[in-house]
């Protein structure tokens, strides 16, 4: 079954001289329950390419369909509310909000959707996380691979249609770098979730099932 | 410049909007400080002129200088400049009513002293030759003696002489020692002016001689001359040296016996002046003038004013460095990252301290001048401000001076303010570990236990609510500022608005208690019986009414009293033991007022009584207001009846004639009917009394009052200045009476107080505002500072789908969160102060009751919530209008 599908996507940051094509026509499009991995190097526009599929930003030409739906048709509002439900976003800087405490913000999603927290769930989560004993630490009381880990709960908590991680591990070192992996591979076995991630890490990508190659915004390869 | 300074200036430049916040925030706060300076300096400068136009314009005055003497003094380098008078002497003037000012005295003055010497003209101008002279007005006022400009009059002028001594005008006419005017010779002046009575040090109160001044033609060919002179700065120092120079005495002994301070027996006195010496002349200092002049705080009023000027700078020094201080703190916060890395590539500590105090440099260059500027412009404007309302209240105008002193405080105090403000930044600044810095770990430092918010939070406002209510409480420190200058605000505004209004309704309350507008207090003769029915029939007067003031004693018994009087006064009514151990009777005095017939028919005919049936009676006002302290020591006033007497009831007594001249204590008999019990008043009497009164018509006067009795009339005029004016013509024109009068127009008393208050509630509200404005300026960068730097956090929550609308109740509702604290505390304190300030105006008194200052109150609930959601929607505007990516993606970097 296609949870993804690009069509065509460009965009161009800036206009005439300062013109950068930062993705040029690119399509593929991604089965459920594959891990895949964008690898390519700084400015071949594979993190443009994750915000657009993410719905964070918009393209400048062509289409990106999440569950057969075109996302693009959503207006800001309408698309904010299908990204808490549909997508899980990961940074490489983790992106907490400091305030909350690891269970508040890996349920931040559904609190915004007023959704109840299956306690379950939650607790089978953090346990997957390894995450049970600091589910009341704020993020300033945690190593870096615990709050990377945090943020993969938070996008795990929805049951997202896809999750895009954008250089999970590029701020680790390689212990937690391969446990953070690991996690995300577990997750799509686990629970068949789509994955797609960014890194420019070739050992890393070697844990997806399919690499996209990515240079001056097109793709050169799989 | 170094390559720090050069990245401080571009980073000022980067974060425009908070420079310039930060750069008003420091000129209200140096305009503030000019202003109060320039408005000391100029009350300073004010009162130096009032002074050189009351008394002259000198410092010292000497008499009898000889020629010699002059031209020695001309050479003084002390000096500045000179002004020479030559006493011509005196002259008997014929037709002078005061038999203890029998004579002219004549003086010359040159140029400069006809200037400077403090001559007001009432009329006509300065003398301009020897044969032109200014009398002065007291010669008719006080005098009788009416000459006119342009009149000639002839003197003979000579040395006033009393068993062979030469006497002054220090020397009283006295009528039992015999004196005569020798050496005379006969002047003929013009009379080209009239000028006000010269100050005492130049015409003492019991000076002889009226003091007439023609023009000294030539001050060099003067043998001897009374010379005033105005020390040069160098000179006003030291004056006491200067003088003792000029005296050519003992310069130590001078000061000691002439400085401040010294209390001296009458032996050391005596030594001290032994060891002076004969002074070459007679020196008179016109002190007041020399004080004012030779120190900055040398007197009294500019004392008082002085230390309300050290508060007032406190307030504002406080406020700023609080305000101006927390922008530094942001802009360092800010710039965490960029001082880490510099230390990493080898700044040092003090290299990174000088860059703050660099950044502040800039600040304060742009800040500074203009908030000079401005606040020289509003202590002139407010000059003007103060001179329109109470103008008219003083005697002088306040003259606004341009003061380099005033420029330079305010300039001191500024840098003392931003270096105090930039002092704690430049420390944490300088301690930055580079990569705690780099990695801006420091600065989050929350505790999970510290952060909690209500279920009912979340259940009511949602996510959002809770985010924002743990929002506040981890920013405790950074919202601290804000809080704590809303709530100063808030609280300074509801005290001061209290205090304001207070001030109006005592006014209103005083003026509305009354039903007359113009009160005349005399002494009765004769004359003025004459004149009183002229005065009842001045044009406008509406109502007229005269009051004369006696007392009866009586034999009371205790059945006369209340039960309720008696309870706090139980001796009433009641015999007691003397001393002596006799019994004495118990006498009652009960106060009587006598009131002009045609008001007492008025008055009783208001009480529905008939005149002709009353007109022998007298009307009990009976109801008292008596104070009292409960047993805790409360203070209370209860209204109550005094007597139990009733209507037909009498009162037999006696009534003590005071000011008979003739018959000293001599009593009169009273026994009068009582026609009614009533608490109707008649016009001008007080409704609240500590005591019953009793009031009687006008065929009592000669009965019961002598005809000098104290007394009062009160009018209602339709035109009370007009009618003031006319009765001070009445008054001015009889010329034999001796007794006092003094007139008070309220109308004009309450318009006065008004206007006075009026200027203290533009002061106090101007004051209040701009420290409002410092306030908010902080606000302003407190708050857009706090938005900006959790803008990666806006970001995340919109990645993870936080709605626009979601995202701008969070904020409002964080806005609402702490504006409800800041008016939490800052509207009790408010209140708090504004009882207080009730308390201490109108302690005890009945007149007004305390009300909450619910308008002031609404004000700041409305000016605060206002004041954050304009400034939370400026920063939402800007941070909505990021790209979410592009955010996230910078903070990355």
């Amino acid at each position: 079954m296609e949870i993804l599908k690009v069509e065509n996507l460009t965009k161009i940051y800036g206009k005439d001289s300062t013109e950068v094509v930062a993705l040029d026509h690119v399509s593929f499009s991604v089965q459920k329950g594959e891990f895949v991995a964008i690898v390519g190097a700084s400015g071949s526009g594979k993190s443009t390419l994750l915000h657009l599929i993410g719905g964070v930003d918009r393209p400048t030409e062509g289409k990106v369909y999440i569950d057969g739906k075109d996302i693009f048709e959503f207006d800001d509002d309408k698309l904010a509310i299908f990204r808490r439900r549909q997508v899980g976003l990961i940074y490489q800087f983790y992106n907490l909000i400091p305030i909350l405490n690891v269970e508040e913000n890996i349920t931040l999603p559904l609190s915004l959707d007023n959704r109840e927290v299956g306690e379950e769930k939650l607790n089978e989560l953090l346990k997957t996380l390894g995450m049970e004993s600091r589910r009341t630490h704020l993020p300033n009381e945690l190593s870096g691979g615990q709050q990377q880990r945090t943020s993969i709960g938070r996008a795990l908590i929805t049951n997202p249609s896809i999750i895009l991680a954008d250089e999970p591990t590029g701020n680790l070192d390689s212990k937690a770098s391969d446990e953070i992996v690991e996690l995300l591979k577990k997750s799509n076995w686990d629970y068949n979730q789509t994955i797609i991630m960014i890194t420019h890490d070739m050992e890393i990508a070697k844990y997806a099932d399919r690499i996209l190659k990515l240079e001056d915004g097109r793709i050169v390869g799989e | 410049m170094t390559l720090l300074n050069r990245l401080t200036l571009k980073n000022l430049k980067l974060n425009k909007k908070r420079t310039i916040v930060t750069v008003i925030g420091i000129i209200l706060s140096v305009a503030l400080l000019t202003a109060v300076a320039s408005m000391f300096f100029s009350a300073r400068e004010s009162l130096i002129q009032f002074q050189k136009q009351e008394q002259g314009n000198y410092h010292y005055s000497f008499t009898s200088v000889l020629q010699e003497g002059v031209q020695e003094l001309k050479q003084n380098r002390k000096i500045e400049s000179l002004y020479v008078t030559k006493t011509l002497g005196y002259a008997k003037l014929d037709g002078v009513e005061n038999e203890y000012k029998p004579y002219a005295y004549v003086k010359e003055f040159d140029q400069e002293a006809l200037e400077n010497m403090s001559i007001t003209l009432t009329e006509g101008r300065l003398p301009e030759n020897a044969n032109e002279i200014l009398i002065p007005t007291h010669l008719k006022s006080n005098g009788g003696l009416a000459l006119k400009v342009g009149e000639t009059i002839t003197l003979e002028v000579g040395t006033r002489v009393s068993e062979g001594g030469v006497l002054n005008q220090f020397n009283p006419f006295n009528t039992e020692v015999p004196e005569e005017i020798v050496d005379t010779q006969t002047k003929t002046y013009k009379i080209v002016g009239i000028m006000e009575r010269f100050a005492y040090r130049i015409e003492n109160y019991e000076a002889p001689g009226y003091t007439f001044v023609s023009y000294l033609e030539d001050s060099d060919s003067v043998k001897e001359a009374d010379v005033y002179v105005r020390y040069t700065k160098e000179g006003l120092k030291d004056y006491l040296r200067t003088t003792a120079q000029i005296l050519e005495v003992d310069e130590e002994a001078y000061v000691a016996l002439n400085g401040p301070g010294a209390a001296f027996t009458e032996e050391e006195h005596a030594e001290f002046q032994e060891k002076v010496g004969e002074p070459k002349y007679d020196a008179v200092a016109n002190d007041y003038l020399i004080t004012l002049e030779s120190g900055v705080f040398g007197d009294s009023t500019l004392n008082a004013l002085a230390s309300a000027v050290v508060i007032v700078v406190i307030i504002i020094i406080v406020t700023s460095v609080f305000c101006i201080k927390n922008s530094f703190d942001i802009s360092i916060t800010e710039k965490i990252r960029q001082y880490g890395m510099l230390a990493s590539i080898g700044a040092t500590k003090k290299q990174i301290k000088k860059n703050v105090y660099y950044e502040a440099m800039i600040l304060g260059a742009l800040g500074i001048p203009l908030g000079i500027l401005s606040g020289v412009f509003a202590a002139f404007v407010l000059i003007q401000i103060s001179n329109l309302f109470i103008g008219d209240m003083l005697d002088f105008d306040l003259v606004f001076s341009f003061s380099w002193l005033a420029i330079l405080f305010a300039v001191v105090l500024g840098i003392v303010t931003l270096l105090l403000s930039a002092r704690k930044s430049a420390n944490r600044a300088s301690k930055i570990a580079p990569i705690q810095a780099i990695r801006n770990s420091g600065e989050i430092k929350i505790r999970a236990k510290k952060i909690k918010s209500p279920k009912w939070v979340k259940k009511v406002f949602g996510i959002g609510g809770e985010i924002s209510y743990k929002n506040l409480q981890r920013s405790k420190k950074k919202y601290r500022t804000t809080v704590v200058s809303i709530v100063v605000c808030v609280s300074v505004f509801i005290a001061l608005s209290s205090f304001v209004n207070l001030a109006f309704d005592t006014i209103r309350a005083e003026f509305q208690g009354t039903d007359y507008n113009l009160q005349l207090v005399y002494q009765n003769n004769e004359e003025i019986e004459e004149k009183k029915e002229e005065i009842r029939n001045l044009e406008g007067v509406k109502r007229f009414i005269d009051t004369a003031f006696t007392s009866v004693e009586f034999e009371a018994d205790e059945e006369q009293f209340t039960d309720e009087y008696l309870k706090v006064y139980p001796k009433a009514g009641k015999d007691y033991k003397d001393e002596n151990g006799e019994m004495q009777k118990y006498y009652e005095s009960l106060d009587v007022r006598v009131i002009n017939e045609e008001a007492f028919q008025e008055y009783v005919e208001s009480l529905h009584l008939k005149y002709e049936e009353v007109k022998e009676k007298g009307i009990l006002l009976n109801t008292v207001w008596v104070s009292q302290y409960d047993e805790e020591g409360k203070y209370s006033q209860i209204e109550m009846e005094q007597y139990s007497m009733k209507a037909g009831d009498r009162i037999k007594g006696q009534v003590t004639l005071d000011y008979d001249e003739d018959a000293q204590n001599a009593t009169a008999d009273l026994d009068i009917e009582i026609a009614k019990v009533t608490d109707e008043v008649p016009m001008g009497m007080e409704e609240y009394r500590a005591s019953a009164s009793l009031v009687v018509g006008g065929s009592y006067y000669g009965k019961i009052l002598n005809s000098h009795h104290h007394a009062y009339i009160y009018i209602d005029s339709e035109d009370a200045g007009k009618t003031q004016e006319e009765i001070e013509e009445i008054f001015d024109n009889m010329s034999s009476y001796d007794g006092y009068y003094h007139l008070n127009n309220l109308e004009e008393n309450a318009r006065m107080m008004q206007s006075f208050y009026t200027l203290i509630s533009i002061f106090l509200y101007g004051f209040i505002t701009v420290i409002a404005l410092i306030g908010v300026t902080n606000i302003f960068n407190t708050i857009t500072t706090n938005m900006n730097l959790r803008r990666r956090e806006f970001a995340t929550l919109k990645s993870v789908g936080m709605t626009k609308k979601e995202f701008n109740r969070m904020i409002q509702l964080e806005s609402f969160f702490y504006g409800m604290k800041s008016l939490v505390i800052g509207i009790p304190i408010g209140c708090v102060l504004s009882y207080l300030i009730y308390h201490v105006l109108a302690g005890g008194e009945i007149v007004i009751a305390y009300s909450l200052p619910i308008a002031a109150i609404l004000i700041s609930i409305i000016a605060v919530f206002l004041l954050i959601t304009v400034i939370m929607k400026y920063s939402i505007g800007k941070i909505n209008k990021q790209n979410v990516i592009e955010t996230i993606r910078n903070e990355n970097i």
